[in-house]
């Protein structure tokens, strides 16, 4: 138990407490009526390990070389400035843990009571008995062991490692290997190192988005959310999703939010739902290349079918576009531009 | 009596959804790869039907790994599409990016079960609201309704029954596989398949710490140790190198290939699996013909050891 003791350390700081952090600031600044107070807080603890990445992200290609008590401390800072900002947001998150708590009785959230349960055995299995063994995590894990050793983050024509020959074919933003760079940078200061704590990130955002998707779902109809939990959950691509370690539920979560800020905001344009939203499609943009193909084809379609006139559906978009780049975008800007051309280049399909 | 002669034509759906699974799965989808077809085999696009059914179209209908309920979002979405007009702004923006990101997402590789995934949420909620709205339209009470829905979840359960049971008889046809499946261990000791103490592999079979390995495709080299490699995929005979990628095979003969490697790359050892050096017969071949096997483990990851270059 004690060799697991870091790796849980690192998941309690980074995914709840963090995670509780934008979960309360979110319930604040971006309010419930978009999603609904539980869906809300729960993309508030899916954005967590991302708001990681994307501050070390920049900060590595900002200030490259750094010590790791200043890449440790950048987190740090981010996430307590946010914390302060949450203001309110803290009562509303404790008031959402007390509804959840006492709708848990009701019948038809039974079966995610035993899907949760059934989640936390299946990771119990998978973080003893499988370690870091699928191919595309592990390109992500030496990239991120890449980014630890260098403390840079460069945008160059060949991501070549030339002490090693290793050559990241990888053509999404960084935010999974930055993952790696984190755990690493924790585990560093216990003396310790591993990768438990991002192969528990698999399960985790698995549970987060059926979890996501079942409060979404459960506004319009509490049996419904079963009906669809219940159809995606005893798929064999779920399976799949939860026993290869990879970047793809962290991709689906993102990917399922985006889709349901899009379908508020076509409903209903609000300034800070937009921006909002326009950070979840940056978010899903830096996990992977599928955010940043299909996030322009979002906002197109809400240019075309949003309410009002032409000029504001004109200016929305615009709106949506400043966070999007801000948030993920600005990866593929850079490697297309001096980097590897993503998708400019033949693309290897393995 | 009414109200069953209301519900019997809603039951067509979980019963449309069993009777697709099973022409999917015991008619259509093939148990052994075609001679030198193992990439398309893998991906299931081996004919011109299933490149349509799990690739254009694999969002709907890649039963595989997606279960046999979002096949119904076709019919839904193209219903939507024909009522366009009538539908608010917020359901026509919905079809509208649904509709292009099946076909992007096809179109790209939906052959991909990961990527076809992306949609799968989505997909399930409009046909079980869409379901929900058409039965309560049609004036089907909420008992009638929930014996629908529940159907529709256990018909995705027998799907994937039956999709391992596919994964069963495809891996009983396959020579690297089948030792795997007969393996009567606990599933759970199984999900282990990387090598076990790769540092101590090399070491034990002479492979010295500056001694430069060609990895094929096995990032877990990298991921492990530290030792120097050079980073290739025999299944599109890739190096990858400081100036990007570049052939081996494709340009070369076999001879040709063993200088190459020895010469320029400055490495005598190939790192594979087994089940990934097939994926080009060639490279296959070459491994049997120009190399010496110096060590392989039970999980099928073997090291060649390139013939004649020692001792130059």
């Amino acid at each position: 138990m004690n060799g697991m003791l870091p790796p849980i350390l690192v998941f309690v700081v980074s995914n709840l407490l963090f995670g509780a952090v934008l979960a309360a600031f979110l319930l604040r600044w971006a309010g419930v009526g978009a999603l609904g107070p539980v869906a809300t807080a729960m993309l508030g603890f899916g954005l967590a390990p991302f708001t990681i990445s994307w501050v070390l992200n920049i900060a590595l290609l900002v200030l490259p070389g750094q010590s790791h008590a200043m890449a440790i401390g950048s987190v740090l800072v981010a996430f307590t400035a946010l914390a302060s900002a949450a203001g309110t947001g803290w009562q509303g998150l404790l008031s959402v843990m007390r509804s959840a708590m006492a709708a848990s009785v009701h019948r038809s959230l039974w079966p995610y009571l035993f899907f949760s349960a059934a989640i936390l055995f299946g990771t119990a299995l998978m973080i003893t008995y499988k370690p870091l063994v699928d191919h595309d995590i592990l390109e992500y894990g030496t990239q991120g062991k890449r980014f630890l050793r260098d403390m840079a983050i460069r945008y160059e024509r060949h991501h070549y490692d030339a002490s090693t020959g290793f050559y990241y074919v990888g053509l999404h933003g960084f935010s999974f290997p930055l993952l790696f760079t984190w755990e690493g940078l924790l585990r560093g200061l216990m003396n310790d190192q591993g990768d438990a704590w991002v192969r528990m990130q698999t399960p985790w955002t698995a549970w987060l988005t059926v979890s996501f998707i079942w409060a979404w779902v459960r506004r319009w109809d509490q049996w419904l959310a079963v009906w669809v939990a219940g159809a995606f959950t005893l798929t064999l691509g779920f399976l799949y999703l939860n026993t290869i370690y990879h970047v793809d539920p962290v991709r689906l979560f993102l990917f399922s939010a985006s889709m349901a800020l899009f379908i508020a905001v076509l409903r209903q344009p609000e300034p800070r739902i937009l921006l909002l939203w326009g950070v979840v499609l940056g978010a899903h943009a830096l996990t992977h290349s599928l955010g940043m193909i299909l996030s322009p084809f979002m906002v197109l379609c809400f240019l075309i079918s949003a309410q009002g006139t032409s000029a504001q559906r004109l200016r929305w978009s615009l709106v949506v576009v400043g966070p999007f780049l801000l948030a993920g975008g600005f990866h593929y800007v850079l490697d297309m531009t001096v980097g590897t051309g993503w998708l400019l280049k033949d693309i290897t399909w393995f | 009596m009414t109200q069953r002669r209301t519900l019997l034509p809603w039951l067509l759906v979980p019963i449309g959804s069993m009777a697709l699974s099973l022409v999917y799965f015991l008619l259509l989808m093939p148990v052994k790869a075609a001679p030198g077809e193992l990439a398309l085999f893998e991906r299931g696009i081996g004919s011109p039907l299933l490149k349509v059914l799990n690739g254009y179209l694999g969002p709907f209908f890649g039963l595989r790994y997606l279960g046999n309920t979002a096949c119904w979002a076709l019919p839904g979405l193209m219903v939507l599409a024909m009522r366009w007009r009538q539908l608010e702004p917020w359901l026509r923006g919905t079809v509208l990016f649904l509709g292009l990101a099946v076909l992007i997402i096809g179109g790209a590789g939906g052959f991909n079960y990961r990527y076809a995934l992306t949609l799968l949420p989505a997909l399930l909620v409009l046909v079980f609201l869409l379901l929900e709205r058409g039965m309560a339209g049609a004036g089907v009470p909420f008992s009638g309704r929930t014996v629908v829905h529940v159907l529709l979840v256990l018909a995705t359960l027998a799907n994937s029954w039956l999709s391992i049971e596919l994964s069963q008889r495809m891996a009983l046809e396959d020579p690297v596989d089948r030792a795997r499946m007969e393996d009567d261990r606990p599933f759970y000791t199984k999900f282990d398949t990387g090598p076990k103490n790769l540092e101590q592999w090399f070491t034990s079979a002479g492979v010295e710490r500056h001694d430069r390995v060609l990895v094929n495709n096995l990032p877990v080299y990298f991921y492990l140790t530290d030792r120097p490699g050079l980073y290739y995929w025999c299944g599109a005979d890739q190096y990858f190198g400081p100036k990007g990628e570049e052939p081996i095979f494709r340009t070369r003969t076999d001879d040709a290939v063993v200088s190459y490697l020895a010469d320029s790359l400055g490495t005598r050892y190939i790192f594979s699996d087994r089940n990934l050096s097939r994926y080009d017969p060639r490279f296959e071949r070459f491994l049997e013909s120009h190399c010496t096997l110096i060590a392989a483990d039970d999980k099928g990851h073997t090291l060649h050891a390139l013939k004649g270059t020692f001792g130059r």
